[in-house]
């Protein structure tokens, strides 16, 4: 015991040591980097009210997750020594793996220690943690003349559509609103058949066939374990009075009066006739909103027999061993490197399957503007202001924007207009995880290496054209008031979507009834009730 | 703590006697040997016992900003939602039924490891065959999922390959849940069972030679030995694991149920567990209090099971009973 104690106390003097030291020489660090420039501020744009006169130093602590970019710290460096005069912040970042960083982040909450900013997103735990009083609030900072980089990045639409009970809490990350559903296929063997290219779900069943008749060792379509069929096959219709309310479960479809004005009705899957009476047409059809399951189950056979037990569909595909595989536009440029180098001679094409979206057509993307990914600043921070100056001097040029989002300009990337980046063979040093930190629908530069379609549908998804607002923008379900009913629904839900999604049920329409039925004793009606409730709410507190 | 035991027990007929205080008394006498244990005792209490204090947050409306203390006091509202559930029914069985399988063949595979352990000769066969069965221990579960994928996939699973020639399947293991309590159980011998026998083997080692010398003069076969000498003699040992063992008995092992078994729901009927159910229950929540609610069931239901358990085996084999 005496020496463990001994050890222990050894290894404590000699950590106090190390970091005494290492914070001594940080600071002579500090000096003679401020001694050797002026302290003139040198090209990077910045507020105006700092006067040239450097902020006391700061380090900012920034938790993200997902892998630390190789040279990440060459680009900090550089961040450092454009900054030094006017900022004088360094950054500290900690990547923790993508399962724990909410967990993480709660803790170190409770624990009390200092985050200065951190991701989390709707589909993390933003909105409840918001309404737990976790996160600072923003809205100061934005369209304020102090933080000008902040101002002209963010418009007050984008602003208003992300608050959340009225106010910011975030800084909304997004470079598009919308990222095209593609199914990737395999140009070389469509070719190999004689097909054209494929424009029709009818075409696309054609050239599933011929690889299930032709290819032995391929599957002609991959898909990702609960994903399942993901959106292929939706409904294709505007919706104008109706919306999905998302983000518990189950999700529930909400129906609005035609002046937009009252909430008539919300149903879920497997709902009972009697909920659907008295709406207007269409909606009044229970299964209007499915059309996808009956033909998931039609196209069952074209997937993977162990579809619930998949790990990694996209490795099927870019190896050689799926035919097809569905994916978003985003992933195309990594997608065909990854299948060219493990398939010589093979190349994909994208079959965009949403027709309104294919053809390109104005309005075609229901959206709420509301970013996927956000940046926050837990209210254990002492440094918001700081951690705020620091996004509005990212925000505040593209030049600054560029240098986190891709690297340094000529090593990591090149520019190729104002638009595009092209890659260079350094670029691998430098993958930084951007939807979690800069994503801008302004300032974000687009892929140049893509091929001629891509960019089409790329440039087609970043133009505001395309979009149309649904109702009920801006509207995030708190779900503490139903929180236990939602603990006992929610397995029942996610034990019956993940077949529904790959059609491994035949009989999905009892299926669904019986399951309402189960979720009901679960207080399925409570949770209808209180989604109605807090649409109407929402709805007479002005907004939309 | 039988020694304290023993010190109340005889508390008040020292007191008749009016003599100095017996904790005193016995504190002069063996103070020193006291104070060795103290540091002992105090890491015990403060990484065991003070952290008892956050069980706190299983009765309340827990927010990580307010804290313990400033957080509402809800009673047993986090409890509701499991004991309400119909499902939890299901997979407190699955836990129960799944734990006691992986339980008690872990431990007759455990014991026969070590009684062949115990009978081999050539000490270097012994010592790699020691390691190789140690080794699967040391893989995670994240890799043996892997493995286990490589094997029992229907598309181009190893196994079905060989069943294939043999006229049989191919059997769609991840459509179905009957077959999964014997693949686990397996997958979990294979994995656990060498690791457990090193323990057994330690007691083996540690029995007089002489009785089984004394054994062979009278005749008794190997077999024999085995039988009436090395197996009595583990007996204390076994029950103690187990009963150590019982204590979880409430807890799925999530690592390996979640690995392998991931989100194919197919397979929930026979392999979820307490554990992954709470998980996805709660996924979307994020809810300390109510993930703590189920922690405490466990651990209580766990306690109670250990107390009942030991007091049956204090009853049978005096010996083995922990307390």
């Amino acid at each position: 015991m005496k020496g463990k104690f001994k050890g222990m106390s050894l290894l404590l003097i000699a950590t106090m040591l190390v970091t005494t030291l290492s914070a001594c020489s940080g600071k002579n660090g500090n000096e003679v980097n401020s001694g050797n420039k002026g302290s003139t501020g040198n090209a990077t744009t910045q507020p105006s009210d700092e006067g040239g006169k450097a902020p006391d130093p700061v380090t900012l602590k920034m938790m993200l997750f997902g892998e630390k970019p190789i040279e990440m710290d060459t680009v900090l460096a550089e961040f450092e020594k454009q900054t030094k005069d006017t900022l004088n912040t360094k950054l500290s970042f900690e990547w923790n793996p993508n399962a724990d960083h909410k967990q993480k982040l709660t803790l170190k909450m409770s624990a009390g220690e200092s985050v200065d900013a951190a991701f989390d997103a709707p589909w993390m735990s933003l909105n409840q943690n918001v309404s737990l009083g976790y996160y600072t609030e923003l809205d100061k900072y934005f369209n304020n003349d102090e933080y000008p980089g902040l101002k002209a990045a963010f418009t007050e639409d984008y602003l208003n559509a992300n608050k959340i009970n009225g106010h910011i809490y975030s800084i909304p990350l997004t470079n598009a609103f919308y990222d095209i559903d593609v199914v990737y296929i395999r140009k070389d063997l469509r070719e190999k058949y004689g097909l054209q290219p494929i424009q029709s779900y009818d075409e696309l069943q054609v050239y599933l066939e011929k690889v299930q008749e032709n290819e032995k060792g391929i599957l002609p379509m991959a898909n990702k374990n609960d994903r399942g069929f993901y959106k292929l096959f939706n409904l294709e219709d505007k919706l104008t009075n109706a919306k999905m309310i998302s983000g518990m479960s189950p999700a529930f479809y909400v129906y609005l009066s035609d002046d937009g004005k009252k909430v008539l009705g919300a149903t879920t899957l497997g709902d009972d006739a009697s909920k659907f009476e008295g709406l207007a047409a269409p909606y009044n059809d229970p299964y209007y909103f499915y059309p996808q399951y009956a033909k998931n189950v039609e196209w069952n056979k074209y997937i993977q027999k162990d579809v619930l037990s998949e790990k990694d569909a996209q490795a099927l595909f870019v190896g050689g061993k799926a035919a097809s595989n569905e994916g978003t536009i985003n992933g195309a440029a990594q997608i065909r490197q990854r299948l060219q180098s493990a398939v010589p001679g093979a190349d994909i094409e994208m079959f965009v399957y949403n027709s309104h979206i294919r053809n390109m057509e104005k309005e075609a993307i229901g959206t709420d503007y509301k970013a996927w990914n956000d940046i926050v600043i837990p209210v254990t921070s002492k440094n918001a202001d700081r951690t705020m100056k620091f996004f509005d001097w990212l925000f505040s040029s593209t030049e600054n924007h560029d240098l986190f989002e891709l690297g340094i300009k000529d090593t990591h990337w090149t520019a190729s207009g104002d638009r595009y980046y092209k890659m260079t063979d350094k670029t691998t040093d430098y993958i930084f995880p951007s939807y979690e930190f800069s994503w801008n629908p302004t300032m974000s530069r687009i892929n140049g290496d893509n091929d001629e379609e891509t960019l089409k549908l790329l440039d087609y998804q970043s133009q505001n054209e395309t979009y149309y607002l649904q109702p009920l923008s801006g509207f995030t379900f708190d779900t503490e008031p139903v929180k236990s009913e939602i603990a006992k629904i929610s397995p029942v839900v996610q034990q019956r979507d993940p077949i529904f999604n790959n059609g491994l049920d035949k009989n999905w329409k009892e299926t669904a009834t019986k399951l309402n039925k189960q979720m009901e004793a679960y207080g399925l009606e409570k949770v209808r009730a209180e989604v109605i409730k807090q649409v109407q709410a929402f709805i007479d507190g002005g907004a939309q | 703590m039988k020694n304290s035991v023993a010190i109340e027990a005889q508390a008040p007929e020292m007191r008749k006697q009016n003599r100095p205080s017996p904790f005193m008394n016995e504190m002069r006498k063996h103070g020193l040997l006291y104070l060795l244990t103290l540091p002992g005792m105090l890491l015990i209490f403060v990484f065991s016992y003070l952290p008892m204090g956050g069980i706190v947050i299983a009765f309340q409306n827990f927010n990580a900003i307010k804290g313990i203390t400033g957080s509402e006091f809800v009673g047993l509202k986090n409890f509701e939602f499991f004991v309400q559930s119909r499902e939890v029914l299901h997979v407190i069985f699955n836990t129960l039924f799944l734990n006691a399988l992986f339980i008690l063949f872990g431990t007759l595979a455990s014991v026969g490891i070590a009684v062949m352990f115990s009978e081999l000769g050539g000490k270097w066969f012994k010592r790699i065959v020691q390691s190789l069965v140690t080794l699967p221990n040391f893989l995670s579960w994240t890799v043996i999922a892997m493995f286990v994928t490589a094997l029992l996939s229907s598309d181009t699973g190893m196994l079905n390959k060989w069943l294939e020639p043999l006229g049989i399947g191919p059997i769609a293991f991840f459509n179905e849940p009957a077959i999964w309590p014997l693949v686990l159980v397996l997958i979990k011998i294979w994995q656990g069972a060498g690791f457990g026998a090193i323990v057994y083997l330690a007691t083996i080692t540690g029995i007089n030679p002489e009785i089984y010398e004394s054994a062979s003069i009278d005749g008794a076969s190997r077999f024999e030995k085995i039988r009436f000498i090395t197996l009595p003699l583990l007996k204390p040992t076994v029950i103690l694991m187990m009963l150590l063992a019982m204590g979880g008995i409430f807890y799925g092992d999530f690592g390996m149920i979640y690995a392998l078994i991931g989100r194919n729901v197919m397979l929930y009927s026979t392999t979820d567990v307490i554990d992954t159910y709470v998980y996805r229950a709660l996924m979307d929540l994020g809810d300390m209090g109510m993930a703590a609610a189920v922690g405490v069931f466990q651990s209580v239901i766990g306690f109670i099971l250990v107390v009942t358990v030991n007091q049956l085996a204090r009853k049978f084999s005096p010996d083995s009973a922990l307390f």
